[in-house]
């Protein structure tokens, strides 16, 4: 049972460390930021035939 | 272009070639399905052919869809998608070749072996040690080239899809290294390192795992990537994707026990399974809403864009059986629902609707641009969309209401304890309609799959193959990466293993320590506000630098996915099993009926029967006393099992004559009528091999089970005395039998299970 305690009780730090740091995040300045790197995905790319086939 | 900026081509060949397997592999580990699943209706589709018996199939259906089907799609998918979300060509062509056909060897090495009876004995973990090393291997091949295209990408920052990618191919590698640690005792046969016990909790922990960090992890990643190019959206919150991402990892490795509850594992570790799995509910449910909410604003295309339409089906599919996956592991929805098709529905929610629609959607998405061609047909794909969707409603359905029923009618009993069922039959023969309608579900996804194939097909023969590209400036100035000593070193980090440390030193030791580390707590806290505030550092800061060293990243996931499992399989599989055992201990096999056992396990028996009886009234009266710890501590593997299609066989031994298995074995619905087992008459023609019996027993006895020392004639003579002795009865019953034939020693064995000693009794007593 101290197991189940003690797991519950290290979860519930690092949820509490997920939100303080989460609410510092929200108030910092960023290098990137997640609405950039939120658009990796949309990049445009061009195309060339395969060396094999040409 | 201009002088400094050169074109670099993305490796996509390698990505058709991995989409193109994928694409087969999925036919026939699906054909295959469709097989086993007609085989429990009508028997006959067994051909009385050995390797075509479905305790054979089974594990090639798993091995099949799991692997092969989705394993391509995932690495045509992860290939695809790395090269451009870090833009960079694949590390090594080489090695990007070498893990395709490396990998097509594996499979037909296991379609091979696993219809022929080599076998494991461990769901999803049945290949053979020479092909275990392979995938291991291969696995190391994936992860340098994956690892070393990150290491020359030209994009800093890694997209949450990679960090998906990373927590695939480190916990995969901890899982699948671990559960299958073996000691051979020939080059087709080995047995596992753990027995009993142990080797259940390792198993749930690797097989649980399996479907979460090789079905949905990288799934989630793919997810991430292809549902905003689909959809062009932007994922809909990054953030949210932090969190999501970061306690899916941490929580979803401790979940494993929830596959063994109520049975004789140590409650802490079965309440340890039950909580994580609840608690999963919430990331799963964050990845899910954060993919469909991609949508936003899109969802008009739903109706003309097949791609779309399978991503937000298969996401809603994830979100379904996320929420049906903490339901069943509760305990006392765990009592109803285990051992019966329920669980078969919730599995097949999982893989036909999120990994099934998921690779469809990606395919559709992928051969016109691969090919540079429009798709072949949309209508074909809606089609293929239709029936695949009334295919998996139609399984699903059928099988949660089979199991229901077959959980209602197997745990039926008055209050005095007697059963309303008390034929195992009976409850067979009341789901046979539904498993009738299971196959009817199976076959339309497997003909909307069919589909699918041929649209791509004829996708392919309109374009031709192109690769992506992408401009680099030859001038752009590498970014420094954040290196260990800056991960490991940085203030955030170390605030964070500071407080940990320091809380659970107020709490958990006493008097002056305990005052250390209140005070600590609260000075780290004023500490780092006061520095974070001061010197303008912050945990977002931090991170964005992680993000862009992908080695520290990397070690961060190892951590979060290694604490559940150090926690719950280090103290169980470090214990001298022999001195937590109190009542019961197991009766060591002899070198026949270690034979016959290796031969229910070569047979796959345990896709059929459980060996563990559960402490509820009904199951006691059907099958005898519940099964205790130490009753199979020297099973290597354990045979505890996780489906009864047919009864459980934890107290079988002693229960019916020889001649009663005899016949059985030979035509068992004579013995049972309607009964849906195979008959096994190649055990009646086959010799047992005798001689690797020494080679076995020096392995199980360096693996701790206690057999007596015994010369190599010793070993064989005491078995083929035993097989004399057996074959004797059976000629008084009017059964002529070789008595060197695999039925004898396959009885021996049946006749031995539940066998144990009383551990109080010092005279060492069979009960």
């Amino acid at each position: 049972m101290n197991v189940i305690l003690l797991t519950v009780f290290v979860g519930l730090i690092l949820v509490g460390f997920a939100i303080v740091l989460y609410f510092y995040c929200r108030a910092s300045s960023y290098e990137s930021s997640p609405e950039r790197d939120s658009l990796m995905p949309l990049h445009e790319e061009t195309v060339v035939a395969h060396r094999g086939s040409r | 272009m201009s002088a400094n900026k050169r074109t670099i081509e993305y490796n996509d060949q390698i990505v058709r070639q991995f989409m193109l397997a994928s694409i087969v592999w999925g036919v026939v580990g699906m054909l295959v399905g469709v097989l086993i699943a007609a085989q429990l209706n009508y028997k006959f589709l067994n051909f009385n052919t050995e390797w075509l018996t479905f305790g054979r199939l089974r594990p090639l259906h798993t091995n099949a869809v799991i692997f092969a089907f989705v394993g391509n799609m995932v690495f045509a998918g992860v290939y695809h998608s790395t090269q451009r979300l870090v833009r960079a060509r694949l590390a090594s062509d080489f090695l990007s070749k070498l893990h395709f056909w490396a990998w097509q060897l594996i499979i037909v090495s296991a379609a091979i072996t696993l219809p022929l009876g080599y076998t494991r004995g461990k769901e999803y973990a049945e290949l053979i040690w020479p092909i275990n090393i392979a995938v291991a291997l291969i696995w190391v091949v994936f992860a340098i080239n994956f690892f070393w295209t990150l290491g020359i990408r030209r994009e800093k920052s890694l997209y949450v899809a990679v960090w998906f990618y990373i927590a695939t191919i480190i916990t995969v590698a901890m899982l699948y290294i671990v559960n299958h640690l073996s000691i051979p005792t020939s080059l087709v046969h080995s047995y596992p390192i753990f027995g009993g016990v142990q080797d259940a909790l390792v198993q749930w922990w690797y097989g649980h795992n399996a479907v979460a960090f090789f079905l949905t992890t990288p799934i989630l990643g793919i997810m991430y990537y292809y549902m905003p190019k689909a959809a062009d959206r932007p994922v809909y919150s990054y953030k949210l994707s932090v969190v999501h991402f970061w306690s899916l990892v941490f929580i979803y490795i401790w979940a494993g026990p929830h596959h063994l509850l109520n049975t004789a594992l140590p409650e802490w570790l079965q309440s340890l399974g039950m909580i994580f799995s609840l608690m999963l509910w919430a990331p799963s449910w964050g990845g899910m809403l954060n993919g469909l909410l991609t949508l936003r604003g899109a969802w008009d295309k739903l109706r003309t864009d097949p791609v779309l339409k399978f991503f937000a089906a298969g996401i809603t599919f994830y979100g379904m059986a996320t929420l049906e996956g903490p339901l069943l592991s509760i305990k006392s929805v765990s009592a109803l629902a285990h051992y019966t098709d329920w669980i078969i529905g919730h599995v097949h929610a999982g893989t036909l609707g999120w990994n099934g629609f998921m690779a469809a959607g990606m395919f559709y998405f992928l051969a016109p641009r691969l090919w540079n061609t429009k798709l072949y047909s949309k209508s074909l794909a809606n089609l293929h969309f239709w029936l695949g969707l009334v295919g998996i409603l139609l399984y699903v359905a059928s099988m949660w209401i089979s199991g229901i029923t077959q959980g209602l009618m197997l745990n039926g009993a008055d209050a005095k304890g007697i059963l309303n069922y008390p034929n195992f039959l009976e409850t067979l023969q009341s789901i046979r309609p539904l498993m009738g309608l299971r196959i009817i579900g199976g076959g339309f996804y497997l003909i909307g799959f069919l589909l699918m194939a041929y649209n791509i097909g004829k996708t392919i023969s309109s374009g031709s193959p192109v690769n992506g590209t992408f401009e680099v400036d030859e001038d752009e100035v590498e970014s420094k990466p954040m290196g260990l000593i800056g991960a490991f070193c940085g203030p955030s980090f170390l605030y964070a293993v500071a407080l940990v440390v320091f809380t659970c030193l107020w709490l958990f030791s006493g008097g002056v320590l305990g005052v250390i580390g209140m005070v600590f707590l609260f000075a780290t806290v004023l500490v780092a506000v006061v520095h974070f505030k001061a010197s303008g550092v912050t945990f977002g800061n931090w991170y964005d630098r992680l993000l862009q060293s992908s080695l520290p990243f990397s070690i961060f996931v190892l951590l979060a996915a290694l604490v559940g499992g150090v926690v719950q399989i280090v103290p169980l599989v470090t214990l001298d099993r022999e001195s937590v055992i109190t009542d019961k201990i197991q009766k060591v096999y002899t070198p026949l009926e270690l034979e016959g056992r290796d031969l229910y396990v070569s047979e796959g028996c345990y896709n059929c029967h459980s060996q563990m009886i559960r402490p509820f009234v009904a199951e006691v009266k059907r099958y005898g006393d519940y099964s205790l710890l130490g009753e199979s501590i020297y099973d290597h593997p354990y045979q505890w099992g996780s489906r009864r299609i047919g009864p459980d066989l934890a107290r079988v031994g002693g229960k019916y004559s020889n001649a009663w298995h005899y016949d059985h074995m030979l035509e068992p619905h004579r013995i049972s009528p309607h009964s849906n087992m195979p008959n096994y008459p190649w055990l009646f023609k086959k010799s047992t091999n005798y001689a690797s019996l020494p080679s076995k027993i020096s392995v199980q006895q360096t693996l701790g089970v206690p057999f007596a020392p015994m010369s190599d004639e010793e070993i064989i003579a005491g078995a083929k005395a035993q097989a004399e002795a057996i074959a004797a009865d059976l000629k008084k019953e009017g059964k002529e039998v070789d008595p060197d034939t695999q039925i004898v020693a396959m009885i021996a064995y049946l006749q031995q299970i539940g066998k144990s000693l009383d551990v109080s009794d010092t005279s060492g007593a069979v009960e």
